[in-house]
């Protein structure tokens, strides 16, 4: 009995740990394309690529590139559905302008 | 861990054994005896074999210690050290030129001291009871320490399960809490840390039902060979009578009878 109640216990706090691990996992992925889009750097990267194609680091350290056309509807509509709101949007608001 | 004293040699020193084995080229005499019972005689063979050969004082002492330690203590070493844990079984793996399980060698002494007094082949039946009251002794620690290992364990697993499933309960408040980098950071090194915990306790839980169907099938052979010799030979001698039922009243509580045989009998159940 002590060892199937010690087993059970033991399967049940592994299964605990795995759900903080996953969650944790995701609340990483979910973090980097928010730090990813921090204006600073798509400023940076923007600098790098001032051409007619706009590419923002979706790792934030250049690594993967989603590129899109840099005309200002586009540059709106994807900072308004990526960009947390505590995300400055002068950048793209200010390159819309440029 | 089994007692040296435990001379089989009482055979070569009296020279009266039922059935020795057969002699070495230089007509020594045998140092291993028939056991009364087969399936022993591995496990009686190698136990002699132990104690007759240079014991090893660090072993020796590093045993003696570890059986020493309390609950606490051991179940601290047992997270902290990475081979170690204080069962039979762990111990077995550590002695590869073994074969048989500690607790088969334990059985198969007690079982032969009891066949000496049965005989009358011992030189002195004071030093042979002597000598199985230490065998008795370590199987009652071994049942004790497994059923302290196994409480404190389960103690310690319960209570990170009601810490840890808290979050778990408020899922929406730990996943904002998540994207605090370093809340996260402490939470996955934490993990691992318990991971680890898991990790160790399972092998120990393991080594510990391991050990108990081992001591469990030692004993039902125990008791079988009690049964089968029954106390008739002891009828005339009370000092003999009572040893026989108590060795009866040891085997049939390691079994089944008192609260820490019930863990013997439930727990690989």
């Amino acid at each position: 009995m002590k060892g199937n109640t010690l087993g059970l216990a033991l399967v049940q706090l592994g299964s605990i740990l795995n759900e903080m691990t996953k969650r944790a996992g995701v609340a990483s992925r979910r973090n980097v394309v928010r730090g990813s889009l921090d204006p600073s750097f798509i400023a940076l990267c923007f600098v790098e690529y001032p051409t007619d194609i706009l590419r923002v680091a979706a790792a934030g350290i250049c690594e993967t590139w989603i590129q899109f056309p840099s005309n200002t509807a586009w540059a709106q509509q994807y900072s308004h559905s990526a960009i947390s709101a505590s995300t400055n949007l002068s950048f793209f608001s200010n390159y819309s302008e440029r | 861990m089994l007692d040296d004293e435990w001379q089989v040699g009482r055979y070569s020193e009296d020279s009266t054994p039922a059935d020795p084995r057969a002699s070495d080229d230089h007509g020594e005499q045998a140092t291993a005896p028939v056991h009364p019972l087969a399936t022993m005689q591995g496990a009686f063979e190698e136990s002699i074999e132990e104690s007759m050969r240079d014991p090893d004082p660090h072993r020796a002492a590093s045993l003696s210690k570890d059986t020493a330690l309390g609950p606490e203590a051991r179940r601290k070493k047992l997270l902290q050290v990475d081979d170690y844990t204080s069962s039979y079984n762990s111990r077995w793996r550590q002695a590869p030129g073994a074969k048989y399980h500690p607790l088969w060698k334990l059985m198969a002494q007690i079982s032969f001291g009891v066949h000496l007094l049965q005989q009358q082949l011992a030189k002195s039946d004071q030093e042979v009871v002597k000598i199985m009251h230490t065998h008795v002794d370590e199987v009652d620690g071994f049942l004790e320490r497994t059923t302290e290992d196994l409480d404190l364990a389960l103690i310690d697993v319960k209570e990170r399960i009601n810490y840890l499933r808290l979050p778990l309960e408020h899922v929406n408040i730990f996943d904002i809490m998540l994207d605090d980098k370093q809340f996260r950071t402490s939470i996955l090194e934490g993990n691992e840390k318990i991971e680890r915990i898991v990790e160790r306790t399972a092998q120990a839980m393991n080594d510990s039902l391991l050990d108990v169907s081992t001591g469990i099938e030692a004993t039902t052979e125990l008791a079988r060979y009690l049964d089968t010799i029954g106390d008739a030979w002891a009828k005339d001698n009370a000092e003999l009578l009572g040893i026989y039922n108590a060795m009866r009243g040891n085997a049939e509580g390691w079994y089944r009878s008192d609260s820490r045989s019930r863990l013997l009998s439930t727990i690989s159940h």
